[in-house]
């Protein structure tokens, strides 16, 4: 059993297809989501270690789903990718994610970066 | 120049026609009441030189026909006859009594015999039989012509004449006639105010005037200029205007009294004479003067009305303008030519008008196709990111193997997908940041960053561009360069990015050298190339957005020429600024330069 689980929270299909198999790829256990509205839902569901969020999403956008993660202390120890296309949006919510990465996203890229925060996690974990 | 016309308040218009007008004035009433004085002295001195000629006249009339009532008395007396005399001695002193001019009258026979005499109120004068034969008006008298003599005065007697006749006896009536009646004759004659008449022999001594006491004083006109011109005339015949013995200016006329040597001089003040035209120059003067107030005031007021007030509309109307109130209009009565220019600065204003809301209209217009172009450009890199994102993850899935083994001929075809794939991805942020500059939305950071690690990524990201066509890539950072400085340190990347980007684009063989040091208070990025160059010409214009120099190579290349146009633009938003140094053939060398901000130490 996969000991780290991440959120793909993406209303586009290539991208959710592109992320969930980068982040695979690195190691975790992978859900999707592709509506802000049952967003929340889900995350507590599931209780992500790492969510790679859209910002342009179908009802609840996702600025305000980062701000429930930072707000709801069930959450609030999740990494958060923020990909968007909007680089003046992501630079505002720099602070309260993890990464901000502007689209298009490489696959290559992402892939590199999940493994990283893979191993940073499964560090943390030893080292509790 | 500009303070000295500064400090001159300019004429205005009102006080110009003020003194104009003014001017005008005092010129006509003077030439008025010139002309007018002259006219009338004139006229006045050719009235008074005839009146007195007049009086003169009568005077002499009234003396001559005064003597000659004397001398026909005294004839009278002799036609009587000796021998009636010698008759009644008495009847001669009744005679005189009759005749109160007389003072003594005596008759002489031929042989000079006293043949009666009278003189009731004085002593006998003319009967001293001594002095008969030397006496000038016995020898006259004697040889038949009439005698009429000098004023004699002596003590104790009244001042008399002495006035002889022949008698037909061939003897002499003679008589002493009181001076008195001849005095109130002459001061009887007064024809004005100030006039006097004076009598004087041809000597110059004064026989008659109204002041007695002149006469009785002996006095003698004859230095007196008057008496001077008088005597050059023939028949003493004279007028002429002068200054008397007391000083007082008049205008006197005399003639000669025939039959005598006396001559009658009347005068009159000079002051009486022109009392008249003094007083019309006077009134006339006030009239003019008073004429000419009225006159200026109602001409001011005319053109203050008709001129100035229609002007002071207009240049009001024109600060309203000139305020860019341009709705309102000139209104009001205006003289045909103001009228024309009020319709001139109406129309001025409604063309103005016009042209601003055109103006408005068209930059409203520009506004607006700017602010779409820029939500254009957003937009559009905006959506092309995501499917970009698509056909790049996928792409790179495949050759990752992801979706099971690749053969190696399907290898290239995948790496020029993804290699067109980032082309397009650098071509769309560059949009983006167009756009961005061109709506001000440009915001720069300033932190510390590190320019070597910069330079470091840069060489990371280019190094396999330079592989690939075979190209050396050199990069030199200098010491002295600090380890951290201030600045937004993506927007530089982004710039040495577009130069060096720019370097290999056209730069086919040879090598790329980037360089980077300190001078002074900036520090300085070189990025020289060894490609084809730029022509003089288009040196200028590389800097311009959607400008290139050789369209075959943007076609070729891809680009849409915006690299050197947003480096342009980053380089100066951050305080630097580029410049550029090309030979065609021989390659370009770009060197941009940015104010050292160094990290303050805490």
């Amino acid at each position: 059993m996969q000991q780290f689980r991440a959120l793909i929270i993406e209303d586009n299909i290539d991208q959710i297809i592109v992320f969930s198999e980068a982040v695979r790829a690195a190691g975790f256990a992978v859900s999707d989501c592709s509506d802000g509205d049952k967003a929340l839902e889900k995350l507590r569901a599931i209780k992500p270690h790492l969510v790679v969020l859209d910002l342009h999403l179908p009802g609840l956008d996702g600025d305000h789903i980062l701000q429930e993660i930072r707000s709801d202390s069930s959450l609030s120890h999740a990494l958060v990718i923020v990909a968007t296309a909007d680089a003046a949006w992501a630079e505002m919510l720099e602070k309260d994610s993890y990464l901000t990465l502007v689209k298009p996203i490489s696959f290559i890229q992402l892939r590199g970066m999940a493994k990283r925060i893979f191993s940073h996690l499964e560090q943390r974990k030893t080292a509790s | 120049m500009a303070s000295e016309s500064k400090a001159r308040e300019p004429f205005s218009l009102h006080s110009r026609l003020n003194i104009f007008i003014g001017i005008i004035m005092m010129v006509t009433g003077v030439i008025l009441i010139l002309g007018i004085a002259l006219f009338a002295s004139r006229s006045e001195r050719t009235a008074w030189q005839s009146r007195q000629q007049e009086a003169s006249r009568i005077a002499e009339i009234t003396v001559t026909s005064f003597l000659d009532e004397m001398k026909s008395n005294l004839g009278f007396i002799s036609t009587l006859g000796d021998s009636y005399f010698r008759r009644n001695p008495a009847a001669l002193t009744d005679l005189l009594e009759a005749n109160p001019a007389f003072l003594e009258v005596a008759i002489f026979d031929e042989a000079g015999e006293v043949v009666a005499s009278a003189s009731p109120d004085s002593e006998a004068v003319l009967t001293n039989l001594y002095t008969l034969q030397l006496s000038n008006w016995y020898t006259t008298a004697r040889l038949g012509s009439d005698y009429v003599g000098d004023i004699e005065i002596s003590a104790g007697d009244e001042p008399y004449l002495v006035i002889a006749l022949p008698t037909d006896a061939y003897g002499v009536i003679a008589a002493r006639l009181r001076m008195d009646f001849l005095w109130e004759i002459v001061a009887d004659i007064q024809f004005s105010e100030t006039s006097k008449t004076a009598i004087f022999d041809s000597s110059g001594l004064l026989i008659a005037h109204p002041n007695t006491a002149l006469v009785l004083e002996s006095t003698s006109l004859a230095g007196r200029p008057e008496y001077q011109a008088i005597r050059a005339d023939d028949d003493h015949s004279w007028s002429g205007a002068y200054r008397n013995y007391q000083g007082t200016p008049v205008i006197g006329s005399a003639r000669g009294i025939p039959g005598t040597d006396w001559i009658i001089l009347t005068e009159t003040a000079r002051s009486e004479a022109y009392r008249l035209i003094t007083a019309a120059v006077l009134s006339l003067g006030g009239a003019v003067g008073l004429l000419s107030i009225i006159a200026s005031a109602s001409i001011n007021r005319l053109t203050k009305n008709i001129v100035l007030d229609p002007i002071d509309d207009l240049v009001d109307a024109a600060s309203i303008f000139s305020e860019g109130i341009l709705d309102y209009r000139v209104k009001g009565d205006f003289p045909l030519e103001l009228s024309h220019v009020a319709e001139a600065m109406n129309a001025m204003a409604t063309q103005i008008e016009d042209r601003e809301n055109d103006l408005r209209v068209a930059r409203d217009e520009a506004q607006r196709a700017s602010e779409f172009k820029s939500i254009l450009l957003s937009n559009v890199s905006h959506d092309l990111r995501t499917p970009l994102g698509g056909i790049l993850g996928m792409t790179e899935m495949l050759q990752e193997e992801v979706y099971g083994p690749i053969a190696d001929s399907q290898k290239e075809p995948l790496e020029r997908i993804v290699l067109n794939a980032r082309r397009l991805k650098t071509l769309i942020n560059s949009m983006l940041d167009q756009a961005q500059i061109e709506a001000g939305k440009l915001e720069l950071e300033n932190k510390p960053f590190s320019p070597a690690a910069v330079f470091e990524e840069v060489k990371e990201v280019m190094g396999y561009l330079a592989e690939s066509k075979g190209l050396t890539f050199e990069t030199t950072v200098e010491e002295g360069l600090p380890d951290l400085i201030m600045g937004d340190e993506r927007r530089v990347f982004q710039v040495i990015m577009n130069l060096v980007n720019n370097a290999f684009k056209f730069t086919t063989k040879g090598s790329v050298w980037t360089h980077i040091y300190v001078d002074r208070d900036s520090w300085v990025i070189v990025v020289q190339d060894t490609g084809k160059g730029i022509p003089g010409d288009s040196l200028e214009a590389i800097f311009e957005p959607f400008r290139q120099v050789d369209k075959d190579t943007a076609h070729q290349q891809g680009g849409v020429g915006l690299g050197l146009s947003i480096v342009h633009q980053l380089v100066t938003a951050m305080g630097g600024r580029i410049d550029v140094e090309s030979e065609v053939g021989k390659g370009s060398t770009f060197r941009v330069k940015f104010p050292l901000n160094r990290v303050e130490e805490a």
